[in-house]
């Protein structure tokens, strides 16, 4: 898989990853001309898939035991189904890029600010346009909008707000 | 028959092309090194046994297990090591007929040692691994009502099964499989390519021998699993009290059924004897407790086949 860059068409190149938690894995790709920096989480369900291979997402430290994945994946008896927990179905961009190499850029911190204390207003059609925004992006569209309105004076996001946003953005 | 390759790629063949990428691009992808590594143990632990022959039908209920378990035992009577993998995860129930239902796998650096049961006979089954009789099969994770995501663990489930078994060296390593199962074929065929065949079991009955057909074709035709013959099990009864021989079904299997039509020998026809029922219940071995018996005999018929088969195919 490539990504493209936005800003200047060249293709990316990954740069790092980092463990989200148990099973997400964060990647992050780099413009190798201009820097630029995209980031992706996997999702829990794929993650969990690779690992009903029975290997260890990033390779293994130690060998491993005998009958390790069976004992591992057997259910204790009287253990309820697992259920996607509250925090699993949260976003998990901003904290992740909270630690990552976004975050001396300013757009960590901006995205953290977002998802947690929003100073911008929405007029009732920018909401809608933001929903043409595929789902799994989508608060990551916030977040960048948002800031792009704090940082030029933008007191509400309106159309005009998202229609230099996506000049911005190359969207 | 058909027997021979299969024409699709084998893991080991996928896993070579991965290695031979990976040391051509001199970069070693950790998922690949690991599937490599689960590979390379499947390899080693199969290479210590001599046969490997899966006990198999597409029908539920006509006897698999039973006689995988008479097999294993005639053929230990005749010297071999013998051992038995039960593939049958959620219903697995050779411990039991083995008496060493309460021998959990012990986990060893040297790998999990197998339970011994009658005539030292080698069992390896989820059974070992539950904590009680009545405990069933439960997979944990996100996604446990996921059918994709539990055949993946399924597979890596039996893969650990095959591979981190301390059988040490086997003359004979009879597998089990589930009833009706499209799943589990492909893997032990993917993972055991060196696989001497299977045999077949179903029961004198239409339903049976409709269902059974289905997973032969499927076998032979889409796995190139080598079928080595047909067990016709449950064929007529022989009474208890004055030993006339008795139709269970009221359409008598005819002399040639279509399985045989396909071309797959008759290995053997074994009646039933409700000993065979209360020997699998408390452990014990049916073939020695009641060696005049036509079952027993049957059994060793069968048996007759099966080691000429085998053996003949080693030499060849």
């Amino acid at each position: 898989m490539k990504f493209l860059c936005i800003k200047c068409n060249n293709f990316m190149d990954y740069e790092s990853k980092e463990q989200v938690d148990t099973l997400r894995l964060g990647i992050t790709f780099a413009c190798t001309q201009c820097g630029y920096k995209v980031a992706m989480v996997t999702n829990p369900g794929e993650t969990q898939l690779v690992s009903g291979l029975g290997v260890k997402i990033g390779g293994r430290t130690i060998p491993a035991e005998p009958m390790e994945f069976t004992r591992e994946a057997l259910k204790p008896e009287g253990q309820p189904a697992a259920t996607m927990t509250a925090d699993m179905g949260k976003c998990p961009f901003p904290a992740m890029l909270a630690g990552s190499a976004f975050k001396d850029s300013g757009i960590a911190a901006g995205l953290s600010d977002a998802s947690s204390q929003s100073s911008v207003t929405w007029t009732e059609n920018a909401e809608k346009r933001l929903q043409n925004v595929p789902s799994f992006v989508r608060s990551l569209a916030r977040a960048g909008i948002e800031q792009y309105a704090r940082e030029n004076g933008f007191a509400e996001v309106n159309d005009q707000v998202m229609d230099e946003y996506r000049e911005k953005v190359g969207m | 028959m058909k027997e021979g390759k299969s024409e699709g790629r084998t893991i080991t063949e996928v896993v070579k092309d991965l290695e031979e990428q990976q040391k051509k691009n001199k970069v070693v992808n950790p998922i690949v090194q690991q599937v490599m590594e689960q590979v390379a143990a499947v390899q080693t632990r199969m290479g210590r046994i001599k046969h490997k022959v899966a006990v198999m039908s597409g029908k539920g209920g006509v006897g698999k297990s039973s006689v995988t378990v008479n097999l294993a035992n005639s053929f230990a009577a005749r010297g071999y090591k013998v051992g038995i993998l039960d593939v049958d995860l959620s219903g697995p129930c050779i411990p039991k007929m083995m008496g060493v239902r309460e021998r959990a796998l012990k986990i060893t650096a040297e790998g999990a040692q197998p339970a011994i049961g009658v005539n030292g006979i080698k069992v390896a089954s989820m059974e070992l691994m539950l904590p009680s009789e009545g405990s069933p099969v439960m997979w944990k994770g996100l996604w446990e009502d996921s059918a994709v995501w539990r055949g993946t663990v399924e597979m890596s489930v039996i893969r650990e099964f095959i591979s981190d078994v301390n059988w040490g060296p086997l003359d004979l390593l009879l597998i089990d499989m589930p009833p009706a199962s499209s799943d589990k074929p492909p893997i032990i065929s993917q993972m055991i390519p060196d696989l001497d065949g299977a045999v077949i079991v179903t029961i004198p009955s239409e339903i049976s021998q409709f269902i059974v057909k289905k997973s032969v074709v499927f076998l032979n035709r889409e796995l190139h699993i080598p079928i080595i013959g047909l067990i016709e099990n449950m064929s007529g009864a022989i009474c208890p009290h004055c030993g006339e021989a008795l139709e269970l079904f009221e359409e008598a299997s005819p002399r040639e059924s279509p399985l045989q039509k396909m071309g797959l020998p008759l290995l053997g026809r074994v009646p039933f004897d409700r000993r065979i029922a209360s020997c699998a219940d408390h452990g014990r071995s049916f073939v020695d407790e009641h060696p005049l018996t036509p079952a027993a005999q049957a059994f060793r018929i069968i048996t007759d086949s099966l080691q000429q088969h085998i053996e003949s195919r080693r030499s060849s």
